[in-house]
């Protein structure tokens, strides 16, 4: 990399959206419904599947 | 019927070898340890985990058993002492250790081992019926080593009679029914497994069985009926190994992917459950077990570990410790497998892991389109490059490891890396665990040469909902971002292709007692 695209690499990362400035509004909400899944996946299973046994 | 107690516990006598070389042989003894004569009847001891034993390190060539005579197994005598003990008949308090080596070993060498004795590891047999196996670490299988397979093993070291001797493989224990049952064995072995690696204190399975919440069920605790998921997670979070748990019908979708549409069964034209279908278990798992981490799965009332995973052409093949089958089995496809579906996950990790494995992978996707974008506003071809191939290539691949900060700064340096970014990285501020993912070049990592493209650093501590990446390297410059918004560093580099942290880790043997901090 030159030294300005460096300098430009530090800019983009000193930025509250980093990279992520560069995706459009619908990129980021699909980026922010694919965040909450992970947090939804863990939420939800433990009140349905914590009952069941094993044995 | 359990051993007179005089043909366990004679204190004149050590131990004694074997030399097993036929079919007999070996089955001689199985009967008498596995009870195989009386398979079928009430009175069996379910013989399938030792008898497969046998039939890994028969096939590695053992050709000498030492019997190890009133071994005092750790785990045994913590069951023993709350619960063989106060029934009518007793068993003895005693274990018999088995050791398999590849060399002839006379019974008068044993106190003195040859120099390289083909040492293949050892199974401690409990005796009781019903569930003899104990701790075990055999070596894995031909086909499992030297890169076929990606394998949670451990060093174990063993001591014989003075003897010093290790033990390198996965760890197995199998059910008595009565005290332990599966919930138990197949949570023993991911604790087991953290506790060589020096990550928590060993403890016994009779702790363990008392950390399970007795309020949390109807059920009596002795003879065991069985274990509620939520009562083995009560377990985890005793062992400090508090898991990530996830629902088979409810798994997560990174960015870029869709959630896939569940088949109907054509007999009720209901969706099929999610365990029969749903092949976002294999990333889910393989994430967790490429780092060495057990992962535990639950189907129909059971409970298996999972310990490793190898590609068998477009196939993934999980390797399973099942306390009902033994070490090292291979399964077809979790679709069709005996206890099908499964339904939930369990990935015990220590207690500063925050951040789940496809949280960091999707949020790094994104993050590789968005620098794809940096790159084509800033002519900087080899990142547009890179985003795009990551996106659309099957040749290409983003893979992350969990690993300490001080083993991936160990590792580092002999990845083939500039020095100065080696440097800057081992300099950067860096929380105790952290995701590494990697993006590889498939057919050079297939041929075993440097593969990585570009890597992000990604702190486990941080949230799923927005993990903070602390380290990037892109094609031609690293970034590191200190924490409390410290100054960020850029450094150039020219190296366009390095080896896998994964496969350096590979190289340098199973996973030690680590220097890792929890």
């Amino acid at each position: 990399m030159s030294t300005q695209q460096l300098q430009s690499m530090a800019d983009v990362g000193r930025t509250q959206l980093g990279a992520m400035q560069y995706l459009d509004a619908n990129e980021r909400r699909e980026l922010a419904e694919a965040q909450q899944s992970v947090v939804d996946a863990r939420r939800g299973a433990e009140a349905d599947e914590g009952h069941l046994r094993v044995h | 019927m359990a051993p007179a107690l005089q043909d366990w516990v004679s204190p004149s006598l050590a131990a004694w070898v074997k030399h097993p070389d036929t079919d007999a042989d070996w089955e001689s003894l199985l009967e008498e340890y596995g009870g195989a004569a009386l398979e079928g009847s009430p009175d069996a001891k379910r013989p399938e985990p030792l008898r497969r034993i046998f039939g890994l390190v028969r096939d590695q060539g053992c050709r000498t058993v030492v019997i190890e005579n009133r071994y005092i197994d750790l785990d045994w005598r913590s069951e023993y002492s709350v619960f063989w003990s106060r029934r009518f008949e007793l068993p003895p308090p005693f274990t018999r250790r088995l050791h398999f080596f590849t060399e002839i070993i006379a019974d008068d060498q044993i106190h003195s081992l040859p120099e390289a004795p083909g040492y293949l590891g050892y199974c401690v047999i409990r005796p009781i019926p019903w569930g003899p196996v104990g701790r075990t670490v055999i070596t894995p299988p031909h086909n499992m080593r030297d890169g076929k397979a990606v394998l949670a093993t451990v060093r174990d070291p063993v001591s014989l009679f003075g003897n010093d001797l290790v033990a390198e493989g996965v760890a197995f224990c199998q059910q008595d029914t009565q005290y332990l049952v599966c919930a138990h064995t197949s949570v023993w072995i991911a604790h087991y497994t953290a506790y060589r690696r020096g990550l928590v204190g060993r403890r016994s399975t009779a702790d363990l069985f008392e950390m399970v919440p007795k309020h949390l069920s109807h059920k009596r605790t002795h003879p065991s009926g069985g274990v509620s998921l939520l009562q083995m997670q009560a377990v985890f979070g005793g062992l400090e190994q508090p898991a990530i748990f996830y629902g088979i019908k409810n798994l997560p979708t990174p960015f870029g992917t869709k959630p896939p549409q569940a088949p109907l069964d054509p007999d009720t034209l209901k969706p099929k459950p999610a365990g029969l279908w749903d092949e976002r278990i294999f990333s889910v798992i393989c994430r967790y077990l490429s780092s060495g981490f057990p992962v535990i799965v639950a189907g129909e009332e059971h409970a298996l570990t999972l310990v490793g995973w190898r590609r068998d052409g477009e196939e993934i093949r999980f390797i399973a410790c099942d306390d009902q089958v033994g070490p090292y089995e291979e399964i077809d496809s979790p679709f069709t497998h005996y206890r099908a579906p499964w339904h939930s996950i369990f990935v015990p990790l220590p207690p500063r892991v925050l951040v789940a494995g496809e949280a960091a992978e999707s949020f790094v996707g994104a993050e590789l389109r968005g620098w794809g974008r940096w790159g084509e506003a800033n002519g900087d071809e080899h990142t547009v490059s890179l985003a795009h191939d990551a996106e659309h290539s099957p040749d290409t691949r983003l893979e992350c490891y969990l690993m300490a900060n001080a083993d991936y700064k160990r590792l580092v340096a002999q990845q083939g890396r500039d020095p100065s970014v080696v440097r800057q990285l081992r300099l950067a501020r860096l929380p105790h665990w952290v995701w590494v993912l990697e993006v590889q070049d498939v057919g050079r990592r297939q041929r075993g040469q440097p593969c990585v493209r570009a890597e992000f650093v990604c702190d486990t501590s941080s949230h799923d909902r927005s993990p903070r990446i602390a380290t990037r390297t892109l094609p031609g410059g690293v970034m590191t971002s200190p924490p409390d918004g410290g100054p960020i560093e850029t450094a150039p580099h020219d190296t366009p292709y390095w080896t896998s942290i994964a496969d350096v880790r590979e190289a340098s043997g199973p996973f030690a007692a680590g220097t890792a901090p929890r």
